[in-house]
């Protein structure tokens, strides 16, 4: 299983920082003309490593309360249209009314099922088609002037629960969050994603870092890669330290009125970053002046000393670095 | 985001409402919408399009067509007026629907107040209501049964559910009698004239309703303030830009071809920040805590104005 990145998706990686410090703000940005959901080489491995862990226990892995039904088809709608028109090569969608037959080329799929009619479908609608996606996807309720958290698939998270999480509102489920609240961006990102409209999707980035190449660094399984924290040393820090990126997206689901939220996570190590000075460079300083408080709470406080060291010896200068245009050009 | 639609049927419900049903023309699937949803109607008035919000009057599983219902009016821009003078086959650019009024996914009960054409967004949502079977109330104050829209189809589909209020026959909706004795997590709705709506919130209040189980129609509460012009410099592209007094620095931006991001149009999403120089900002948004209205250093161009005759944006 070759888990690391191609040269391609390296120049691809949504690099999270625009200049050289990081701090908590309402970084959302529009998404125009772009997919909503990314397909990249890593689509089979994330599939089935997704079904390997759902199919094992769902606990914690798997909300869905029962007002969620109509998000759920609305969820799937946006999901294989984007996928329809932006990987047709992959992807194909016939909708004859309420008879559709959805046609998935890489997972040899292809199912004709009533649209509104769960009994048509092997799995509940938002399972099928989260099953499909490398997407973690939560769907937000929105009511009383607030979202709540009320179904989701999370199989690749940072350290949270869904189980937990299930039914809390934004700030709830926001409250481990350090000093963001007291900045107001909690509040205002709030009133901004409740007033997101049908067809006007945004986006924003968040980060962390993660040892090993390992995408399920969930709550439920943290005895089995919470302890790679202390295994990081000079020699080992460039293939085992990884630069952690979601690309967050929020969508307006129509005939539920819910929020979807979905969570792409990419993973870049430090080695493969490095081949962008710019970069390396960047996180250097970042991580350099991040306040104490987050790198607690991202988890980084037992490496973050050695990985400054390890990026300080190998930033090369940037004199070749035509890469920063390639990547500057996918939107933040 | 916009789609658009023709006219394909007009229909008399009183002498001053009438129904029209839109249907898309361009090959591309309406926007499917959640009860309660409305919509912007593109309106040509002289030289300038007009923006009118009508509320989606028909059900949700109806995905081949909009209905919209529209009321007459002196007062307004002229947008009633063109679309009562259209016909079958008019074309119109609509917006994809919005929802500022949805239904409470959790309530155990519904109850919608409707006073003459406040009664649009509740047609979608007892469509839904009934369809799932959860209990709703529906009281409709209008003058007449001849100015009553949708009696027919209410008194026929929904009998046991509508109770009607006549004023020519002096019956009145009392809040008492509508919000007593109801069961615990009742929600009320109410698209009523302004007093009758707080006759019935601080009845509710009273009863012990709680605040989260309130809901009042919020598209047309936007702030206005039209008062004056003002012009707005651009330090950037050094240019003047003048505001007219019925247009918001976001439109007159737009119209200058000056590129600027926005989303919601009201004032709560921040989209539309623009950076102040110099000038009194007058800030009518309720996206700011108090503290950043203070510092007068950003506003947002769809909503909020100078205080006084010129102000400096970066831009
Ligand atoms: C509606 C969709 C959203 C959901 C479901 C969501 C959920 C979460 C969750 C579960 C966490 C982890 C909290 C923990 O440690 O237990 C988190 C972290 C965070 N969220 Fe959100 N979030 C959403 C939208 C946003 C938005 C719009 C912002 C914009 C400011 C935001 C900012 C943050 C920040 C700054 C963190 C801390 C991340 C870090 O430093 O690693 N979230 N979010």
């Amino acid at each position: 299983m070759s888990n690391s990145n191609s040269i391609e998706a390296i120049k691809r990686f949504p690099f999270p920082f625009a200049g050289d410090s990081y701090q908590y703000s309402v970084n959302i940005q529009p998404v125009v003309n772009e997919p909503i959901l990314d397909v990249d080489e890593h689509y089979q491995t994330e599939i089935k490593l997704r079904n390997s862990i759902l199919d094992r226990n769902k606990t914690g892995r798997y909300v869905n309360l029962p007002h969620m039904k109509t998000a759920q088809w609305d969820t799937l709608e946006a999901i294989m249209e984007d996928l329809a028109t932006h990987y047709s090569q992959f992807f194909t969608l016939h909708q004859k009314g309420d008879r559709w037959t959805w046609e998935n080329k890489i997972l040899n799929v292809r199912d004709t099922f009533a649209f509104l009619d769960e009994s048509s479908l092997p799995y509940e609608p938002f399972e099928y088609i989260a099953r499909q996606v490398q997407e973690d996807i939560i769907l937000l309720d929105q009511r009383e002037k607030d979202l709540f958290l009320d179904a989701g698939v999370l199989t690749f998270p940072t350290k949270w629960s869904i189980e937990f999480d299930a039914g809390m509102s934004f700030e709830e489920f926001h409250a481990p969050v350090p000093r963001a609240h007291q900045m107001g961006v909690f509040k205002k990102a709030k009133s901004f994603l409740r007033r997101i409209e049908i067809g006007k999707p945004w986006t924003r980035r968040n980060w962390t870092m993660t040892v090993n190449r390992r995408l399920d660094t969930s709550f439920e399984t943290y005895p089995a890669w919470g302890k790679d924290r202390s295994s990081v040393t000079l020699d080992n820090c460039g293939a085992k330290v990884h630069l952690r990126v979601e690309v967050q997206r929020f969508v307006r689901l129509p005939r539920s009125n819910s929020l979807m939220f979905t969570i792409h996570t990419y993973l870049i190590s430090l080695e493969e970053l490095s081949i962008n000075p710019v970069w390396t460079k960047r996180l250097h300083e970042v991580l350099k002046k991040l306040p104490s408080d987050i790198v607690q709470y991202k988890g980084l406080s037992r490496y973050r000393d050695t990985v400054l060291t390890w990026l300080s010896q190998n930033t090369l200068e940037p004199e070749y670095t035509n890469l920063e245009s390639t990547v500057y050009s996918r939107s933040l | 985001m916009m789609q658009a639609v023709k006219i394909i049927k007009i229909k008399n419900l009183t002498p001053k409402i009438k129904v029209f049903r839109l249907t898309e023309i361009d090959g591309k699937k309406l926007k499917a919408f959640s009860p309660g949803s409305h919509i912007a109607v593109e309106i040509p008035v002289g030289q300038k399009i007009h923006r009118n919000f009508y509320t989606l009057c028909s059900s949700q599983q109806q995905t081949e067509f909009y209905d919209i219902a529209v009321l007459l009016t002196n007062n307004s821009r002229g947008g009633s007026q063109y679309l009562h003078r259209s016909k079958i086959g008019t074309k119109l650019n609509i917006s994809y629907p919005k929802n500022s009024f949805s239904l409470a996914s959790f309530a155990q009960k519904h109850i919608l107040v409707a006073g003459g054409i406040g009664i649009t967004p509740y047609l979608s949502m007892i469509a839904y209501l009934s369809k799932n079977n959860i209990p709703f109330e529906l009281h409709y104050a209008a003058k007449s049964a001849s100015e009553c829209a949708f009696y027919d189809f209410l008194k026929c589909e929904y009998s046991s559910q509508v109770k009607f209020y006549f004023s020519e026959l002096e019956e009145y909706i009392s809040p008492e009698k509508v919000l007593e004795k109801q069961p615990l997590g009742t929600h009320i709705y109410l698209c009523i004239p302004h007093s009758l709506r707080k006759d019935f919130i601080t009845r509710a209040k009273s009863i012990g309703y709680p605040k989260s189980a309130i809901h009042q129609e919020i598209f047309g509460a936007k702030k206005v303030n039209q008062k004056r012009s003002f012009i707005a410099n651009l330090s950037k592209s050094k240019q003047k830009i003048t505001v007219a007094k019925d247009r918001t620095l976001l439109e007159a931006l737009e119209a200058a071809k000056i590129p600027i991001d926005y989303s919601c149009r009201i004032g709560g999403c921040g989209a539309c920040e623009v950076k102040v120089i110099a000038g009194d900002i007058e800030h009518l948004d309720s996206y700011y805590s108090s503290v950043e209205k203070t510092q007068q250093n950003k506003m947002l161009a769809c909503i909020s104005r100078a205080k006084n005759q010129q102000i400096i944006i970066d831009l």
